[in-house]
């Protein structure tokens, strides 16, 4: 979202906040990645019967859905903290 | 420290006969996911989502490793490590965290922990890692416990004495097995519910000391040493004579 004031403080401080939304995007991404790639070893480190093979493809759905909602977030901040750097370059040009 | 919250975790699946693991990671799927990797592999896992219910249960009861997250609610990982550290300094602790940078792996080492995994990790990896710590404290996996001369293997589910075999139904065999891995420590009422029976105890029940006494007249009767205790007010305790507390013993 754009910023309607160029005060390098509430840019510093919105960009803060924009990494921290980051970081928590990344923290979930990692721990969805840990399942989905977990249950996909065990599943291939054994045998299974169909119906569990279907049980581990729905859960790894499941996570592969979680992991498109966190990466969603984490395009989102880029794409904000990208335009809160554009803003900041203009400032700084202009000042 | 004071223990209040209620106990949220789910417990050890009874039939695992491996080393003793408890997992902290309050992410559901993924604690799931953690009990299956690890029990798949004869791991006798329990799983704590918070950091209150792993001290009562590491206080409770006696595990090999400790593998654990860092962001937990309310304690976290590292207070969590601090405080184990301090009270049980045997015992290993794996780290797995999604936080990867150089000053939280050093940070949290530093805290006590013996290692630390970075997610998203390898299954084969955290199996790995933990073989070595195991390995490194001497904890092999317990298939056969003996205490004095009481033998329990669990992958032939046979239970002897001094060369005698003692023929037990299946939760008897699981009760004295929950006694005999922690050896010459109490174990208490509510302990053995949630391990045998997967329970909780309500304070009311008889069911364990019925079943202490149908394996205690099984273990003890005709031998001169009794290794079965009752700690009166507590719980119960296997031990040889000469070692862990001082107890009384009492009739269930």
């Amino acid at each position: 979202m754009p910023m309607t004031s160029h005060d390098p403080e509430l840019m510093l401080h919105a960009l803060k906040q924009k990494a921290e939304e980051a970081r928590a995007a990344l923290h979930h991404s990692a721990q969805r990645l840990t399942v989905l790639k977990g249950i996909l070893e065990l599943a291939v480190s054994k045998n299974g019967t169909i119906e569990e093979l279907r049980l581990v493809s729905e859960t790894a759905l499941e996570e592969a859905t979680r992991l498109s909602t966190y990466f969603d977030e984490l395009r989102g901040t880029v794409r904000s903290c990208v335009s809160l750097l554009d803003q900041v370059e203009c400032t700084a040009g202009g000042a | 420290m004071e223990i209040d919250a209620p106990a949220l975790k789910e417990t050890a699946q009874p039939q695992a006969n491996g080393a003793k693991i408890l997992v902290v990671e309050d992410d559901v799927p993924l604690a799931h996911f953690l009990r299956r990797g690890l029990e798949a592999n004869n791991y006798c896992v329990t799983v704590a989502h918070e950091a209150e219910s792993a001290l009562a249960d590491i206080f409770a009861s006696c595990y090999d490793l400790l593998v654990t997250d860092l962001n937990l609610p309310r304690i976290d990982g590292v207070a969590l490590i601090r405080q184990v550290s301090a009270t049980v300094p045997k015992l290993p602790i794996l780290v797995l965290s999604a936080r990867a940078a150089i000053d939280d792996r050093i940070a949290t080492l530093d805290s006590g922990a013996d290692d630390y995994l970075v997610k998203p990790f390898s299954l084969q990896e955290l199996l790995a890692r933990t073989r070595a710590l195991l390995r490194r404290n001497g904890r092999s996996p317990r298939n056969i416990i003996q205490v004095d001369d009481l033998l329990l293997s669990r992958p032939e589910f046979r239970v002897e004495r001094a060369g005698k075999i003692i023929e037990l139904t299946a939760k008897e065999f699981d009760l004295l097995e929950c006694l005999m891995i922690n050896a010459h420590q109490v174990v208490s009422r509510a302990a053995i519910m949630e391990k045998v029976w997967r329970t909780t105890y309500d304070g009311t029940s008889n069911l364990v000391d019925v079943y202490v006494k149908y394996v205690r007249d099984k273990v003890d009767a005709g031998y001169s040493k009794k290794l079965v205790r009752t700690i009166r007010g507590v719980g119960y305790m296997l031990t040889d004579t000469g070692r862990g507390l001082s107890y009384a013993d009492d009739v269930a």
